[in-house]
């Protein structure tokens, strides 16, 4: 896999970075532990914004502000002219060794542009490529690590490894394949309902089939009901009688017309009497199919049921009123105007657990009620009693019935919202009551007269009429089983195509799910011996065991210490102290480095030992030195650490002597002015400090002389092997060229006085008797003692040669080369040839 | 077109040697001996839902819309499948 190495990072007009037409400009090496040490408010923190806001786009510090803070204004440094941030990262790739120029822009709009002046296509996407759990990490990284619920534990452990696509992956099959949504999603009841009012239909309709067949032919029509046999039989059956042959010969039963033969007939005689007559069977009929049937008792008792529920639902709940509450807090909670879920916006008060949770409980009180009501409404929608109750009242003439036309639109309003009670349900079994009663009235009524218009009728008319009824009836009613059949046939092959995806997905999921567990579980076991030696190596602590433990089928995740002093399986927050417990975060995330990284080869480590004494620094320092960090580890990672302690510093100093590191120190005068690496420093400041002075400026130029008088000081420190008091890293920074100077005049005395001195007479008596008095006059009474005595530009250009002047007392001449060459000396007793 | 089929039997196993995205892919190979109809359909509609989205009601939208465009394309070979 393409690996992407930084070769050179260049920042100007980025939050404390001013540096206006001179970016700060930050060469790394592949091939060797990259550090960068910087004082408070030197413009540290900015480099890793920087980074952060060219790979991921966002400086969390100021996405986590609160909304007042109008965060977006401080991207730029608010003191650059052209407001204008610009970030340009140079990288190298692994293993073509492509070089690549990515340049971020943010403009005074806020506009983020991204675009690459060596021509690479889509750098957004090798930034986005870049982006992972381990690229950019701080303190926080891990606080939040060990501090997170375990869910978001487990969702950052993924993301380490590098699972975090199939987790998400899951989730979404996970979300297809619920049954309890997919089934409404594709509109399975709509089919499923359709399909058994079809069958129920269909079953209605072989009712009259099997009736009117009797009826015509005698004779008791064959199981299973074949529509062309059966129509045939009815056609058979009619055509012998003359009147109405020539209207049935050689046809099918589907195309016959009814009412033609109704015609012919009423044309016969005692037309109006038989159309009376037909009426009035049809009605009978009509009237007798509202009897009710049994399966309405069972439909009544789920309503009934699902009723009461709904009622105790709803008393849990405390109204309407509080369900719009709790709708306004949860918005509320969940925008950007309410940072913290702990304080209730109702009265500013401080609560135990976060409000979040509570308020979502209780709406999901009101979640329920609104669930049964929408069972409630389906089952009074489907219900036959329904339908019964609304055909038998569209049926009688319900004025001799008083008040049901009023109780069943109210009661059918409430049933369809899913808001009625048992009550109304009570009120509507007393309608159907008296509507049983008055439909039986009804059909007695017209038997009555119908046998009156029978004795008026001839019987061979009388009997012609019924089985041409018949007939009509068993035409149309095969007529319907025909079409419903397709239609039920076309019904099925979708619910059938649903079920099967329904299956497919759920045993999609299934196997996914489970090759992801497997995974997981074989990653997290694989990183256990990695994470367990980098933290005992960190720690020192063998009694101390930590584990992860995955919660099985989900993605928690927890931190637990298998052995903690001979106890075992407990909980790692509850009793390892924070820097232990930051200890851990560091292994694990160390140890997803050594196992795992993606297209970042490198990474970027921020202050991450700002918990630790000096000791276990050193621990994490060489854990990340020896086990992750190029060049020890040949394929390990490009480490960049960047840090404000002055003890680690002493660590990264040392090592850069070798060739395995490459230290830099930035300074500067952020935010208004240039940031700088150190190295470039001390010529740069000399020739600012002389141009101010020149000029006749003295506030501008003190800053830059106690810098450069720092850097020299400590130039000939270091480079002359002068021993200094272990803390004076610590001291009073306002104090620390006077202290610097202490601590070489200390070790020169003592030298002098033990006989070891290398330093010749001259230089000797030059620094004991004139540099560093004059140095001490003038400067440390000025500047570090703050007095007010008034010191002439020519006055701090003299300060400014005399430690040249100083700093050469430590130097001789080399005649090694051939030519004459200034070298320090080794130590104060040696010089570093035999010259 | 036959009616379709369960899923294969051989497990499915992520390769830890290759990228997630190479591991889906195999994931729908795998799916695709047995209905390769199927299989294409659900990398559509994983595809749409990717990212996932973290509120609750958008995630609710993006899955309702989603599985209509699959219930659209079940019938879409039902039909096929009738006039076959």
């Amino acid at each position: 896999m393409r690996q992407f190495f930084i070769e050179e990072i260049s920042i100007e007009g980025f939050r404390g970075i001013n540096n206006e037409g001179d970016p700060l400009r930050l060469k790394l090496r592949r091939d060797a532990v990259n550090s960068v040490f910087a004082r408070n408010a030197q413009g540290k923190s900015s480099i890793f914004e920087a980074l952060s806001f060219a790979i991921r786009g966002v400086v969390p510090k100021l996405e986590d502000a609160h909304a007042s803070e109008s965060a977006g204004q401080y991207y730029a440094n608010r003191f650059h002219s052209k407001g204008l941030a610009e970030i340009t990262l140079t990288l190298v790739s692994e293993p073509d060794e492509n070089r690549v120029e990515i340049r971020v822009r943010r403009d005074r709009a806020g506009n983020r542009v991204v675009d690459s002046p060596t021509g690479t296509s889509d750098p957004e996407a090798i930034l986005k490529s870049l982006d992972s759990e381990i690229t950019l990490v701080d303190h926080h990284t891990f606080q939040r690590f060990v501090e997170d619920s375990p869910l978001e534990r487990g969702r950052t452990f993924s993301g380490l490894l590098g699972l975090g696509f199939y987790s998400e992956v899951r989730q979404v099959l996970e979300v297809l394949a619920s049954k309890r949504t997919l089934s409404a999603d594709v509109g399975q009841p709509a089919l499923e309902t359709e399909l058994r009012m079809i069958m129920e239909s269909r079953s209605t309709d072989e009712q009259t089939v099997r009736a009117a067949h009797r009826h015509l032919t005698g004779t008791d029509v064959e199981e299973p009901i074949d529509i062309s046999a059966a129509g045939l039989a009815a056609v058979s059956a009619l055509c012998g009688v003359d009147l109405i042959a020539p209207f049935l010969q050689g046809k099918d039963f589907r195309e016959i017309s009814w009412d033609e033969i109704k015609r012919a007939i009423r044309s016969e005689e005692h037309g109006q009497q038989q159309s009376h007559l037909l009426k009035l069977r049809q009605r009978i009929e009509d009237l007798g199919r509202l009897e009710p049937v049994a399966e309405e008792v069972e439909e009544v008792e789920v309503l009934r049921r699902l009723v009461s529920e709904r009622s105790e639902a709803l008393r849990n709940t405390r109204g309407t009123g509080f369900k719009t509450l709790y709708e306004v807090m949860d918005q509320l909670l969940q925008s950007e105007e309410w940072k913290d879920p702990q304080i209730c916006p109702g009265c500013d008060s401080r609560l135990e657990a976060p409000l979040t949770d509570r308020v979502r409980e209780r709406l999901a009180e009101f979640s329920i009620v609104n669930e049964l009501s929408t069972k409630v409404s389906a089952e009074w929608r489907e219900g036959k009693w329904r339908k019964r109750l609304q055909e038998t009242s569209s049926q009688i003439d319900v004025t001799v019935v008083p008040g049901v036309a009023e109780v069943l639109e109210l009661v059918g309003k409430k049933a369809s919202a899913g808001e009625v009670e048992l009550g109304d349900l009570d009120a509507l079994a007393e309608v159907d009551r008296r509507l049983e009663e008055a439909r039986k009235e009804a059909i007695r009524i017209a038997e009555k007269e119908r046998a009156e218009v029978e004795k008026l009728l001839p019987p061979s008319l009388v009997s012609l009429t019924e089985q041409v009824a018949h007939g009509e009836k068993l035409g149309s009613a095969l007529k319907r089983i025909e079409n419903a059949e397709a239609r039920a046939k076309d019904l099925k092959a979708r619910l059938d195509a649903r079920q099967s995806w329904a299956d497919f997905v759920e045993e999609a999921t299934r196997q996914f799910a489970e090759a992801e567990v497997k995974n997981s579980t074989a990653r997290t076991l694989a990183l256990e011996p990695i994470y367990r030696a980098t933290y005992a190596a960190i720690t020192r602590h063998p009694e101390i065991v930590p584990a992860l433990r995955k919660v099985s089928g989900k993605e928690d995740l927890r931190l637990v210490l298998e052995n903690f002093f001979g106890l075992e399986n407990v909980s790692a927050g509850a009793l390892l102290s924070e820097s232990y417990r930051n200890a851990l975060a560091i292994s694990i995330f160390l140890g997803a480095a050594v196992e795992a990284r993606g297209r970042a080869g490198f990474i970027i480590l921020d202050d991450i030992t700002s918990s630790f004494d000096a000791g276990h620094q050193f621990n994490v320092m060489e854990v990340i030195r020896t086990k992750l960090a190029r060049p020890v580890v040949a394929k390990g990672a490009q480490v960049v650490i960047l840090s404000h302690d002055g003890v680690i510093e002493k660590y990264f100093d040392r090592l850069s002597d070798g060739g395995g590191w490459n230290h830099q120190r930035i300074q500067g005068t952020p935010p208004r002015g240039t940031v700088y690496l150190q190295a470039d420093g001390p010529d740069r400041l000399r020739k600012q400090a002389e141009s101010f002075l020149n000029a006749g400026q003295i506030d501008p130029a003190e800053p830059l002389i106690r810098q450069y008088l720092e850097y020299k000081l400590q130039q000939v420190i270091r480079n002359v092997d002068i021993a200094v008091p272990f803390d004076l890293a610590a001291r009073d920074d306002r104090k620390m060229v006077q202290n610097l100077l202490n601590a070489i005049t200390k070790s020169v005395d003592l030298h002098r006085a033990g006989g070891k001195l290398v330093l010749s007479g001259s230089q000797s008596d030059e620094l004991e008797k004139a540099l560093v008095p004059a140095i001490v006059a003038n400067w440390v009474s000025h500047y570090e003692t703050g007095g007010t005595k008034i010191f002439t530009p020519y006055m701090l250009l003299g300060v400014l040669d005399d430690v040249d002047k100083l700093a050469d007392c430590f130097t001789y001449e080399c005649r090694c080369s051939g030519g004459v060459q200034r070298r320090q000396y080794r130590d104060l007793s040696s010089r570093r040839c035999k010259c | 077109m036959s009616k379709p089929q369960a899923t294969h039997d051989e497990k499915f196993a992520i390769d830890p040697e290759l990228s997630a995205v190479e591991n889906l892919r195999r994931f729908y190979e795998h799916l695709s001996a047995s209905n390769p109809e199927y299989s294409r359909l659900l990398e559509s509609a994983v595809a749409s839902m990717l990212p996932l989205p973290e509120s609750g009601s958008e995630r609710s939208s993006k899955r309702v819309a989603v599985n209509r465009q699959i219930a659209a394309k079940l019938d879409e070979s039902s039909s096929n499948l009738k006039k076959q």
